[in-house]
């Protein structure tokens, strides 16, 4: 049973260090997502696992056995690389079957097994078709069969479903799940679409520059972001700059720049501390000019953006900042228009406070 | 400065027909997006329009004037593909500035509309960058201010952000937006991804097996698309077959079968015809069951997606139903397992003939209908 341990774990490329002094333990049967902005480590972190290239510094530990001087075939994973090469000369069932009976595995078996996952991808009537007949996204699909089916215990997928179609990416991660969780498989899935993770990860190691972020459960990760980086690469959140100015026994004010201010619920920080706040978009709401309440910044609406089953509304506070407001798209036909005034709230409990970055917020929220 | 009138085109390839009579008028100044299945002709109608590829049959007009055989050259268009090629040995400033050069525009000309434009995108402090020492992000931006600094007043974008992170992705998208609107320029922008292109959009339209199947501003589209494929391709619905057991008025009830009926405020269906309604996951309520009436089945499974939280719900005889609910900060409201009801509003159940090929194939996002 695949059980895999990371430990300080470094990758130099030249002066570049891919991964950075990396801990990380892959749990038997577990789904794990690597999350993370293009360059930060992640393809590296698979093919370290996968065997393709070797630590600089630390240690890959496979079931209790230290591999990293195992060569590839001998580790039991399905690495399934971005670009992906299917053997053009076979059909897709052949494709799919050629691991497991390279392996000696008996035929019978291998080709249930490969018309199972072959379903699963929805390519169970293209069986018979060469690569060359299929499009970009089917052949990204049967290279995930292949691995499904290849025997492995440990599939590492690297953007498994980067190729395909928005709508039909979305269909396949739930199947995709399911498929590796009834199949005993343990995975380890790359990608840079937090959305993707969310769904289909138990847990998520968010990646930057070589380092782990935060490892968590995706309602851990969202819920309690370590960092302010994870706070942006996950969900889409607001950011306000202020100062903490006064603190009591329930919570603490921050007063932003042009003497707005905003209650928190922390008190952790220390008056005249300089701080950022973090709100996800949906807890953010947009109220008529002119509502009073606790937490009521003045604004004018900039725009208006559709995103189907909700809207996106950009206001501009009176002091300049910025800040979206994610709402149900049930009632749209009552909300604003573009530069109307409205005043924006947030619940005290909603708002996160995190230390202002040394380096500035703007560089330490950078995707790229 | 450009309107765009495309009649009945057609292109063929020996028996492939790649595109299908499509017609449509777009407006000076509008931003159109095209959607659809890999393979749905959405390329070849962008690459039609541009003069890259001769229809088959049918006109295409920019402002009145017929464009079927003027050269790619002479239409005054700027064309942004996934992949801008921009030429490595260039920094930012002379790429975007190729064009006018080349065009032998005077001097201040191209100065002037260069310095607009790298305004606009926010990358003056990076003119003199070369291409690669740019992010992808900011390499795709200057292929978009390459494309429209030789005075093209109509822009076609082909997944101009296919080849991003998405969280970079979904920020460009808006610089785009508003660079198109602050220039007036008219556009046409291809992509596969439907959030994308409801949320620039003024117009969206859906393309299946060449043809142009939904045409509307993305509110139309998602609360009240016209086909059980748009329904479906367009955000998520749930569908469901039935027969119209009544009609009145202003409302048709829609037996399911095995004790499913639901309430629809459609009546374009006339009794005892088969119908499939689709319903979105997030106009569904959820609770407890409770004994009223509604739509009984048990929670299977659920997955956090954020800022909401989707839950399968497992029906008696009809399979899954999708709910989706505002995520709450305490755990989940209902846990796998749990009895419940689910009720829908009439106005939110949407009514279709049921197809004549049936429902699988009309929900086949290969688009091979």
């Amino acid at each position: 049973m695949p059980e895999v341990r990371l430990v300080e774990v470094s990758k130099r490329f030249r002066r570049i260090k891919a991964i950075d002094d990396l801990n990380l333990e892959i749990r038997n049967a577990e789904y794990l997502c690597v999350l993370g902005p293009t360059g930060s480590g992640k393809t590296t972190l698979l093919r370290l696992i996968a065997g393709l290239l070797q630590p600089d510094e630390g240690e890959i530990v496979m079931d209790g056995r230290r591999v990293n001087d195992l060569p590839a075939e001998e580790r039991d994973v399905a690495y399934m690389p971005q670009q992906y090469a299917l053997f053009p000369h076979m059909t897709v069932l052949d494709n799919v079957t050629f691991g497991p009976l390279s392996r000696g595995r008996d035929p019978a078996e291998s080709l249930r097994a490969a018309l199972d996952v072959l379903k699963l991808v929805r390519l169970d009537e293209r069986a018979d078709a060469f690569p060359n007949e299929l499009s970009g996204g089917m052949q990204q699909r049967v290279a995930l069969a292949r691995g499904l089916a290849s025997g492995a215990k440990l599939m590492l997928l690297d953007e498994p479903l980067a190729a395909l179609d928005a709508r039909l990416r979305v269909e396949l991660r739930y199947r995709l799940k399911s498929m590796v969780k009834s199949m005993g498989l343990t995975a380890l899935h790359v990608t840079h679409d937090q959305r993707e993770a969310m769904i289909v990860a138990d847990r998520i190691v968010v990646l930057r520059t070589g380092r782990c972020e935060q490892v968590g459960t995706p309602f851990h990760v969202y819920q309690r972001p370590d960092n302010l980086f994870v706070a942006n690469f996950v969900g889409d959140t607001n950011f306000l700059e202020g100062t903490v100015s006064k603190i009591d026994s329930t919570g603490a004010f921050v007063e932003l720049r042009g003497g707005l201010n905003v209650r928190v619920q922390e008190t952790s920080f220390l008056a005249d501390e300089r701080v950022v706040l973090t709100i996800r978009q949906e807890s953010t709401s947009v109220k008529a000019h002119g509502w009073e309440g606790i937490n009521a910044l003045p604004g004018a609406i900039q725009a208006i953006r559709f995103l189907g089953d909700s809207l996106r509304i950009e206001i501009r506070l009176a002091n300049g900042d910025e800040v979206g407001a994610r709402v149900p798209l049930a009632r749209a036909e009552t909300y604003p228009r573009v530069n109307e005034k409205v005043v924006v709230s947030f619940k005290p409990p909603d708002v996160s406070v995190y230390s202002t970055p040394l380096r500035g917020l703007a560089k330490e929220i950078e995707v790229i | 400065m450009t309107e765009v009138k495309v009649v009945d085109l057609t292109k063929r390839y020996g028996r492939i027909v790649a595109l299908d009579r499509v017609s449509i008028d777009i407006h000076d100044g509008e931003y159109v997006s095209i959607i659809g299945p890999s393979g749905c002709g959405k390329t070849t109608f962008i690459k039609c329009l541009a003069g890259i590829v001769s229809p088959t049959e049918g006109e295409i007009y920019f402002d009145g004037k017929l464009m079927n055989d003027l050269p790619s050259e002479e239409r005054g268009i700027g064309y942004v593909f996934q992949e801008t090629a921009l030429f490595p040995h260039m920094d930012v400033w002379d790429n975007v500035t190729y064009g006018p050069r080349v065009k032998g525009w005077s001097r201040d000309r191209t100065r002037r509309t260069a310095r607009e434009l790298l305004d606009l995108i926010k990358l003056m402090a990076r003119e003199d960058a070369y291409p690669q020492e740019l992010s992808g992000g900011a390499r795709q931006k200057t292929g978009v201010a390459r494309a429209l600094a030789s005075g093209s007043n109509l822009i076609f974008f082909d997944e101009p952000l296919g080849a991003l992170d998405a969280k970079v992705r979904a920020g460009l998208r808006y610089e785009i937006r508003n660079l198109v609107r602050d220039l007036g320029l008219t556009a046409i922008h291809i992509t596969h991804d439907q959030e994308e292109a409801m949320s620039i959009a003024d117009r969206v339209v859906v393309m299946k097996a060449g043809r142009f199947v939904e045409i509307g501003t993305p509110y139309e589209l998602y609360t009240r698309p016209r086909t059980i494929f748009g329904a479906n391709f367009v955000g998520e619905a749930n569908f469901l077959e039935g027969t119209v057991a009544k009609v009145s008025e202003n409302s048709s009830v829609i037996d399911g079968g095995e004790g499913m009926v639901l309430e629809s405020s459609e009546t374009s269906i006339s009794e005892g015809e088969r119908a499939v309604a689709a319903i979105r996951p997030e106009y569904v309520s959820m609770e407890k069951k409770d004994g009223g009436e509604g739509i009984c089945g048990y929670v299977e499974t659920w997955d956090f997606e954020g800022s909401t939280t989707r839950y399968e719900v497992t029906l008696r005889e009809h399979g899954h139903f999708a709910v989706r609910v505002p995520h709450l900060p305490s755990s989940p409201a209902f846990s796998m397992g749990d009895e419940v009801v689910l009720r829908v509003p009439p106005e939110r159940v949407l009514l279709y003939p049921y197809p004549e090929e049936g429902l699988q194939r009309e929900l086949d996002l290969e688009g091979k209908g």
